[in-house]
């Protein structure tokens, strides 16, 4: 019995206890639930989950507020970038935040996190598969692209190509320039195209200008395919600027994948193998533009002109100070007003010069590559005042701070901030449409070019010239819309130099400064993608519009400016002249190399060497120079019989040129253990019936 | 009526005899001469921009302007107007006789783009030194002290203060082996801060490189003092020169 008492006491005693910690911690734990506010953060990043190295990936981060609603910052961290963003999100509702981060380590994660006050309250992590560089990304436009899941099994190494990998295109969110820009080649299949609004349309249209290639089916499904932009019926090939948009007359649903590796090898551009290897990734692009640092600080440099200025107030100053000695006898205060006034002028002065400004400057490199687009690649240099923070508005499109800088990039409110001592840059990369014509020059008789080249612009270009293959014409300064006469004889003055020599020889030609070296070493070792055509460079100090610390200012700006200029002949016969069509080479295990004159092998004593010739056109002749270098031996790939034939230079004409140059690019591959100065090619032809140009 | 009192007033403020007009336009004239050499010797023949050249310039500058306007000063003419307004007529004139550089600092400035920078700090500084420097030569004037005897008085006082206290400072750190980070350091008692010279090197520090542990409370301290020595100067003398 005392052991039942006991027993039933102990547990009154453990039943009262728990009621009394319930009661009073109840009021404690519903307090706890209702200052944790009621919300969920979800991330997606890549394109279904994949994004390619040294390319953008989109990412996508939703925040789901419950009651109370949520209103904080949303900090995403991409790669080795930060980005932040202010939300207010209203009860039960969800705000998705888009834009895109740039992928340059193999292993990236994106987490994002929503913060208030320092408090976490609600965050998320995801970790994209991070495509090697050396793949091929395919992006699929159709209403059921699991169909199209056997390009996964195509083979590329043709173009260096490791991997093959795909991804369905949403048309709402993928169709934009920075999206496009992950993927390789992009195929259009059971689609409706007269969906696509203009934006999007724009957006391939600027993708295929830039070197790229679209395969559109139209067998089965072309009575969908082949609406609005893409309505070309009977066609197989038209070219958009650089690349080409293929109509496919085979079932895509079931073609053999090889097939498709066979169009895309009949339609290959050197921008397109550039950007296989990552060549164009905006990551890339950044490391380069270290160069263009110099630039910018030499722009924002006192010149002597504002020394003299200088000097000569202060003589000013010194004399009204004399004059007032000269005086003193009869007003000893002129002394303390001329002090006065000069504090005041010079303030002023001061002033003007920007004093209250934070000191900023920038260079840049404007392209007008392709047909209708110009791209933009924007270096801007701050120097903000000890201690305090700077925020620089950033121009559309990708935008990346260089890996040491302590900076917050906000995409949505489009700026990024300083916080560190020092200066700090921002790099950005930008396309849009244009209306610009491109330069065209005729090619007659006894090689002799001629034409009109006019400044587009209202301000003057400075330094002007023309690199037409192996020739360099000097063009001096051209003013806003002057038009300069061009009528000058090949000479092939660069021919048969490499990368440094050509450069230096270039720039003693133009008589280039500093500033605008550094520009042109830029171009050429990162932006010039070896695409055929000549270029007409120049140099502008126009001042750039850009946003910094909350103020719309003009930033002092070097920039040069680089467009392409076509060649045009009379009658059907084409000539393409020395250094005119410049190869893409490729040796095995290293990255492609484009646009360069020269290669020096690390690991092999083997380079391939593609020469792209423009689609549709039929080579009747080519011509090669090759410099005496210590070749092991040079061959050149038969198509026909799918192997490498020894070739000793001089000229390719007839089958064998027809061999080697019909099923795909000229193939040359040269075994050497030293330097070799890539050969150069002269070459004869006309286009068929419809190619272009 | 008021109003011509006003402006006689300002003109009376304003009014600076012709020999210290001269002292002036001598200090002007080597200042001048020190920033035009320095910027096209060092900071113009550089390839690219280099602000710290210029924030270096600036603090080069202001010292050498600080110890100039120290010799030079001694020099100044202390005798002209109303008594009764002497002490804010030699504040002011020692505010105007800081102030003319400013414009030169300015054109160091606007070259180099240097900016957040706060000027008014090492000019209050000097100012507030300039006053005490003409109030201690007012007073020894008003205790009937010989010429020569002046000048060795106010040249040991101003070669006490700008030199041997900086020294002093100096061999306190070394025998005490205190380890020190910055000029304005929390190790170094607030007493030697009172010299200018140590109070101006310790902001030009601070505005170059931006790490201090006291703050900007050694300005705060140094001002105040000179400013307390500079009107206890001026009354003393004045009850001097009535009861004279």
């Amino acid at each position: 019995m005392a052991n039942n008492i006991a027993r039933r006491l102990g547990f009154s005693s453990c039943t009262a206890f728990l009621l009394a910690a319930l009661v009073l911690f109840w009021p404690a734990l519903q307090t706890c639930a209702r200052a944790m506010p009621d919300m969920s953060v979800s991330v997606k990043a890549g394109f279904e989950g994949k994004c390619k190295m040294g390319c953008t990936t989109p990412v996508a981060v939703e925040v789901e507020a419950g009651e109370g609603g949520a209103d904080g910052v949303l900090k995403v961290k991409a790669g080795g970038n930060s980005y932040a963003y202010s939300l207010q999100i209203p009860e039960d509702s969800r705000k998705t935040i888009r834009f895109f981060a740039p992928v340059y380590k193999p292993d990236i994660q994106v987490s994002a996190r929503f913060e208030k006050d320092g408090r976490i309250l609600g965050q998320a992590a995801v970790k994209p598969e991070v495509l090697p560089e050396s793949s091929v990304f395919i992006g699929v436009l159709s209403d059921e692209p699991e169909k199209y899941n056997y390009l996964s099994s195509t083979d590329f190494s043709f173009i260096g190509g490791q991997k093959t990998f795909m991804s369905a295109l949403d048309e709402e969110k993928d169709l934009t320039d920075e999206a496009l820009d992950s993927f390789n080649i992009i195929i259009i299949d059971d689609f409706d195209a007269s969906r696509l609004d203009e934006g999007m349309q724009n957006a391939l249209k600027r993708w295929v200008s830039k070197g790229n290639c679209i395969l559109i089916g139209a067998k089965k499904y072309a009575y969908k395919n082949l609406k609005g932009l893409f309505e070309f019926p009977g066609t197989s090939t038209i070219a958009w600027g650089k690349g080409a948009v293929v109509f496919v007359q085979q079932d895509l649903e079931e073609a053999d994948p090889q097939y498709v590796a066979s169009l895309v090898q009949k339609h290959l551009t050197t921008p397109m193998i550039s950007r296989m290897w990552g060549k164009g990734s905006i990551s890339k692009k950044l490391a380069g533009a270290e160069s263009l640092y110099s630039v910018v600080d030499e722009s924002l440099r006192p010149s002597r002109r504002m020394f003299y200025l200088m000097l000569l107030l202060m003589l000013l100053y010194l004399a009204a100070g004399c004059f007032s000695v000269y005086l003193s006898k009869k007003s000893k205060w002129f002394f303390s007003a001329v002090v006065a006034a000069f504090c005041a002028a010079f303030y002023i002065a001061a002033l003007g010069a920007g004093l209250r400004d934070t000191s900023a400057a920038s260079a840049a490199v404007k392209l007008w590559g392709s047909k209708n687009t110009a791209e933009s690649y924007v270096l801007i240099g701050v120097y903000p005042a000890r201690g305090k923070t700077c925020a620089v508005g950033i121009p559309s499109g990708e935008a990346m701070c260089p890996p040491d800088a302590s900076c917050e990039y906000m995409p949505g409110e489009g700026r990024a901030v300083f916080s560190g001592d020092g200066p700090n840059y921002v790099f950005s990369a930008s396309a849009e449409n244009s209306d610009l014509e491109e330069f065209e020059l005729k090619l007659a008789g006894q090689e002799i070019v001629s034409g009109v080249i006019k400044n587009p612009f209202p301000y003057r270009l400075n330094k002007c010239f023309l690199v037409l293959g192996d020739t360099f014409i000097n063009l001096g300064d051209i003013d806003g819309r002057e038009e300069v006469e061009v009528k000058y004889r090949l000479d092939y003055g660069l021919r048969g130099m490499g990368d440094f020599n050509f450069l230096q020889e270039v720039e003693r030609l133009s008589g280039l400064g500093t500033s605008e070296r550094a520009l042109l070493e830029y171009y050429f070792g990162n932006l010039e993608d070896g695409a055929t055509g000549g270029r007409l460079f120049g140099f502008g100090q126009e001042q750039v519009g850009a946003e910094v610390d909350g103020r719309k200012r003009n930033l002092k700006s070097c920039t040069l400016y680089v467009f392409n200029v076509n060649l045009t002949w009379d009658g059907g016969k084409i000539l393409f002249p020395w250094g005119y069509i410049k190869p893409a080479a490729l040796a095995s295990g290293e990255a492609w190399s484009l646009g360069r004159k020269e290669f020096v092998p690390q690991n092999t004593g083997q380079v391939m060497l593609y020469y792209l010739l423009p689609p549709e056109f039929c080579a009747e002749e080519i011509d090669f120079y090759i410099e005496p270098s210590e070749y092991n031996s040079i061959q050149i790939y038969d198509w026909s019989d799918s192997a490498w034939e020894a070739f000793d230079g001089g000229t390719l004409r007839g089958e064998r040129l027809v061999h080697s140059t019909s099923e795909g690019p000229l193939l040359m591959k040269i075994q050497c253990d030293s330097r070799v100065i890539f050969p150069e090619i002269y070459v004869k032809g006309a286009y068929s019936s419809h190619g272009k140009k | 009526m008021e109003k011509n009192k006003c402006l006689a007033f300002i003109k009376e403020l304003l009014d600076i005899e012709r020999e210290n007009q001269i002292i002036m336009l001598v200090y002007l004239g080597m200042i001048s001469a020190a920033v035009a050499l320095y910027i096209s010797a060092v900071p113009l023949r550089m390839e690219g921009y280099h602000p710290e050249l210029y924030s270096r310039g600036y603090m080069y500058f202001v010292l050498f302007s600080f110890l100039l306007f120290s010799i030079l000063l001694p020099f100044w003419e202390t005798e002209g107007g109303r008594e009764g307004m002497k002490g804010v007529k030699l504040c002011f004139q020692a505010a105007t006789f800081t102030f003319s550089q400013l414009p030169l600092m300015l054109a160091i400035f606007a070259m180099g783009k240097l900016q957040g920078v706060n000027f008014a700090i090492p000019l209050a500084i000097q100012t507030s030194w300039g006053m005490a420097l003409l109030a201690v030569k007012y007073l020894l004037k008003a205790l009937k002290i010989d010429e020569k005897w002046r000048g060795l008085t106010l040249a040991v006082f101003i070669f006490t203060v700008l030199m041997v206290v900086p020294v002093l400072t100096y061999l306190y750190i070394e025998y005490n082996q205190t380890v020190i980070t910055t000029v304005f350091d929390k190790r170094i008692p607030w007493q030697f801060f009172l010299s200018p010279a140590l109070a101006q090197a310790g902001i030009l520090y601070a505005q170059s490189s931006g790490y201090v542990q006291q703050g900007y409370m050694p300005f705060m301290q140094c001002i105040i003092l000179w400013a307390a020595v500079s009107m206890a100067a001026f009354i003393w003398a004045s009850k001097t020169r009535r009861k004279g």
